[in-house]
């Protein structure tokens, strides 16, 4: 398997509430007080996030459950991290080189 | 306020102790006004007493009833929408809800104090200290949960999640406490300006029970020499306590340890309570971890919350259809009885009653005319 070149992990921001209703999901940010909407693969990232902050082993817990490509995978993963990151419901920690 | 005693005479104290004769006085969130006459007892020359709700107008009529009438300014509207001809000595309020985190409080105290308030004035209260506690609480916790355990022979465990994410007035005893209550955040009026506040606060328990959550409660200090509490080991006061309930039920032995995050966030009207909770044995083993929100304690409508998307292409609906009428209605040229006649006749099959019209267009016109 190709490692994802994302030199970031990726933490739920601390001013989000979530919660799960029936596989989708809502996101509240109480700082802008905006809402966010998930279907059910995002909501399952989105819980994935919660104990992993490597989006490698995020990419590879998906590739287990979900039946997709890698190259597909890998890029709707980064999609919706860019979005998460955009509307400041996630953050990056930059990961020092090995 | 003027049902608690306690309160009542605290505040009482503090504005005799700081009005001086000729002192300029506001008094926000003024009510019926009692605060603004006790500063007018004490030596006010002038009060400047806002209210937003309509209450002022009885205010305004025991000011009369009490010759102050030309000492008093009542200001309807919101304080931070309201501009004053001069800075004020002292600014009095008691915005509060049981906390000091409550609707506009903290961000109406924060601009007052800003815009009115002159060099060397003062505020009343001076600071809230917030306490917390970890409480056994069997009672307060089986009103509110117990209903959603038991199911009836039904797995209501989407319901019993709601009752443990709401926070509960209690009026609690110092007997309840399973460690010694720790103090959360001090909230100077002096200097206040983030609404937001959290606390990071740790507890050894003192006392073997089994513990049901978090008690929150405030001390007010109004002046150096005058507070008063909310707190289990005070004279029960209206307001009482907040409990915050834990997932579920944990026993605790003497000197296991107790960790508390607690954050509160202004979202619009209201706040936001979160608690996040550990508990590690002696043994260091971790007995319980919970993270809890009011988030989780109202029933969701997830059509309802797309409506709000930013992506969402909103379209009226029949009932903002007929609001949309109205308020394109209200050109200042027409009356609300002849709006009211263009609006049934718009809308035959919604206003059977030439009544229910009219209602409805005075209804939308008290709120948006000018």
């Amino acid at each position: 398997m190709n490692k994802l070149s994302f030199p970031t992990r990726v933490k739920p921001s601390d001013d989000v509430v979530w919660r799960d209703l029936q596989g989708e999901s809502i996101l509240l940010d109480l700082k802008s007080g905006v809402y966010f909407g998930l279907d059910p693969v995002g909501t399952r990232i989105w819980t994935l996030l919660q104990d992993h902050t490597d989006l490698q082993a995020v990419l590879e817990q998906l590739l287990r459950e979900y039946e997709v490509s890698e190259e597909t995978c890998a890029r709707d993963l980064l999609e919706l991290i860019a979005v998460l990151q955009e509307k400041g419901l996630v953050r990056m920690e930059s990961v020092a080189p090995a | 306020m003027l049902t608690d005693r306690v309160r009542f005479h605290a505040f009482t104290e503090a504005l005799r102790r700081t009005v001086k004769p000729g002192s300029v006085v506001l008094d926000i969130g003024t009510g019926p006004g009692i605060m603004a006459l006790l500063a007018c007892r004490f030596g006010a020359r002038k009060v400047y007493a806002i209210e937003s709700e309509a209450v002022i107008h009885v205010a305004r009529e025991i000011a009369a009833s009490n010759g102050l009438s030309g000492k008093i300014e009542f200001i309807e509207g919101l304080s931070t929408r309201v501009s004053l001809p001069e800075r004020v000595d002292v600014i009095v309020s008691d915005l509060n809800g049981i906390l000091p985190w409550y609707q506009q409080h903290l961000p109406s105290i924060a601009d007052a104090r800003r815009r009115f308030l002159a060099p060397g004035g003062t505020m009343i209260p001076k600071k809230e200290i917030v306490w917390l506690g970890v409480v056994e609480a069997s009672q307060a916790y089986a009103a509110h949960v117990e209903p959603w355990e038991t199911g009836h022979g039904f797995d209501m465990r989407a319901a019993r999640d709601l009752a443990t994410n709401s926070a509960q007035k209690v009026h609690l005893q110092p007997e309840a406490m399973l460690a010694a209550p720790q103090c959360g955040m001090v909230l100077d009026m002096n200097v206040v300006e983030d609404p937001n506040s959290s606390a990071d606060v740790n507890f050894v328990v003192t006392r073997p029970g089994l513990g049901h959550g978090v008690l929150v409660w405030s001390d007010y200090v109004l002046t150096d020499e005058v507070s008063f509490s909310n707190g289990p080991a005070r004279p029960k006061s209206i307001y009482g306590q907040i409990f915050l309930p834990w997932t579920r039920p944990v026993e605790l032995e003497s000197g296991d340890a107790v960790n508390i995050k607690l954050r509160c966030n202004l979202l619009g009207g209201d706040y936001v309570f979160r608690w996040s909770t550990e508990a590690v044995g002696r043994k260091t083993d971790v007995t319980a971890r919970f993270e809890q929100s009011e988030f989780h304690s109202f029933p969701i409508s997830p059509p309802f919350l797309r409506k709000g998307a930013e992506t969402y292409l909103p379209r009226c609906n029949g009932e903002g259809s007929i609001d949309r009428f109205i308020l394109a209605s209200m050109d200042g040229e027409a009356a609300v009885r002849e709006i009211a006649l263009r609006l049934s006749e718009r809308f035959p099959d919604h206003f059977k009653a030439p009544s229910d019209a009219l209602d409805r267009v005075a209804r939308i016109s008290r709120v948006y005319s000018e």
